[in-house]
């Protein structure tokens, strides 16, 4: 049996041996990431918890194929505490506006907002490098004037029809991905 | 819809996004998404493609599809499965917890001998008290006894016998042939005095083990198991497992020796 396998049968039949097997290898990667962001070791706990939480979530309901258990974890995991750290920035910048969630809503919005990010970033990296180049640069700055130097663009309407296409692309692409409808359904 | 419109179109929701139409602009435009579904699909997605890869924050749009994902997620994870998987997670981060705080403490192995002492007397309080238990309520020598109840040609007391002599290496091997035969009556029995073997010969790995084959058996015996693996973990003052196993057992009154557990866990 493969060793991803092996791990997310664990977890779903409840082989408390390789579970401990999964916190003794893994763990201590993730905590030293969180702990070096400014996270605290109940936030690693939780967010490795909700990861294994949400590897099941995959694994039963989506029959996703994992290539590597280990880069996934770690991925998912990494995602998730930057998500809370923005979180965090604007629970202190616009505190009142997002209630108190429970354990199940709070893991339940993860796993949504990592499903999303997940068929984003897959159908994102199907498009040509300029156009990933191009939208990327026009998002950071949110001006098409930065595009011009940057693609040597001829006017702002050749570096906005640019970004027009690449963002019709990437559009595209997602809204003809299977998962887009799953997530939809 | 052609190419002209697409732009003005697109032009619209990128205002609409960065908030920068006015107040009268944008009661129009969400009038046109409430009667234009495909209109505010596409707002939606673009809000959402800007947050997730862009890290953008996006003003709060209702979205009764994300809202809909999000319930359905949620029933799922209360599922009685889900709650499980999550439960047994919770369980493997605590006993690893425990685990891991005793490496950390075993780290500093080579500090005088009598001050590590000193240390484990203040971070584990309780495991002189684990002896004590242990000490008060082991039985492995009370064994339920086969001899009179297998049936005349049951090789079962050859093995009992071997387990009272305290010929644990023979009992083992013993008994790991007669539970290969599943069939017979005197299964989970075989099991019990495996585990005791295993446990007699110090190899804790194994009885631990083969108690967890007697717990997932349809014996009606198999709540032993719990209780034989923490005489072992009390017997290892193994701290986080002592009460993992505990809760296991006192999560219902049927398990054997729920009683027992309870003073226990008084005690402790």
């Amino acid at each position: 049996m493969k060793h991803n396998e092996k791990y997310l049968d664990a977890l779903i039949n409840n082989d408390s041996d390789i579970i401990l097997e999964i916190y003794t290898k893994f763990y201590p990667k993730i905590a030293s990431f969180v702990l070096s962001n400014k996270g605290g070791s109940e936030d690693a706990q939780d967010i490795f918890q909700d990861a294994l939480m949400y590897l099941i979530y995959v694994y039963q309901e989506k029959s996703i194929q994992i290539n590597s258990f280990e880069a996934y974890l770690f991925t998912i995991c990494k995602n998730n505490w930057r998500r809370r750290l923005k979180d965090k920035k604007e629970w202190v910048t616009k505190e009142g506006i997002y209630p108190l969630a429970d354990k199940t809503t709070k893991t339940s919005l993860f796993i949504l907002e990592q499903q999303r990010e997940e068929l984003y970033t897959k159908n994102f990296a199907k498009l040509s490098e300029n156009c990933k180049d191009v939208l990327t640069l026009y998002f950071n700055t949110m001006n098409y004037s930065d595009l011009l130097d940057a693609f040597s663009y001829n006017s702002i309407d050749v570096a906005r029809h640019r970004v027009f296409k690449c963002r019709k692309k990437l559009i595209q692409l997602i809204k003809g991905d299977k998962n887009y409808h799953t997530l939809k359904e | 819809m052609n190419s002209s419109e697409e732009h003005t179109s697109q032009k619209k929701i990128d205002s609409y996004l960065n908030n920068t139409m006015s107040t009268s602009d944008r009661l129009l435009f969400e009038k046109e998404m409430k009667n234009n579904a495909d209109l505010k699909e596409d707002v939606l997605l673009q809000k959402s493609i800007s947050e997730v890869i862009f890290n953008h924050h996006v003003p709060h749009i209702e979205d009764s599809s994300r809202d809909q994902e999000l319930a359905i997620i949620k029933k799922t994870l209360e599922k009685e499965a889900y709650q499980k998987y999550n439960r047994n997670i919770e369980k493997a981060a605590s006993i690893y917890s425990g685990k891991s705080k005793k490496r950390k403490f075993f780290y500093f192995g080579s500090i005088a001998a009598t001050v590590l002492v000193f240390i484990a007397v203040l971070l584990f309080p309780n495991e002189a008290s684990f002896e004590t238990l242990y000490a008060e309520y082991s039985n492995w020598d009370e064994l339920t006894s086969y001899v009179e109840q297998s049936e005349s040609q049951d090789e079962f007391p050859k093995g009992e016998l071997l387990y009272k002599e305290k010929k644990y290496a023979e009992a083992i091997q013993f008994f790991e042939t007669y539970i290969k035969d599943t069939d017979t009556t005197l299964y989970a029995a075989g099991l019990m005095y495996l585990g005791a073997s295993y446990f007699k010969e110090g190899d804790y790995e194994k009885a631990i083990e083969t108690y967890d084959v007697l717990i997932h058996s349809d014996s009606y015996d198999n709540s032993k198991g719990y209780w034989y693996q923490l005489l072992i973990y009390l017997k290892q003052k193994d701290e986080s497992k002592v009460k993992a196993t505990i809760q296991i057992i006192l999560s219902d009154q049927n398990n054997y020796k729920y009683n027992t557990v309870l003073e226990m866990e008084k005690d402790l």
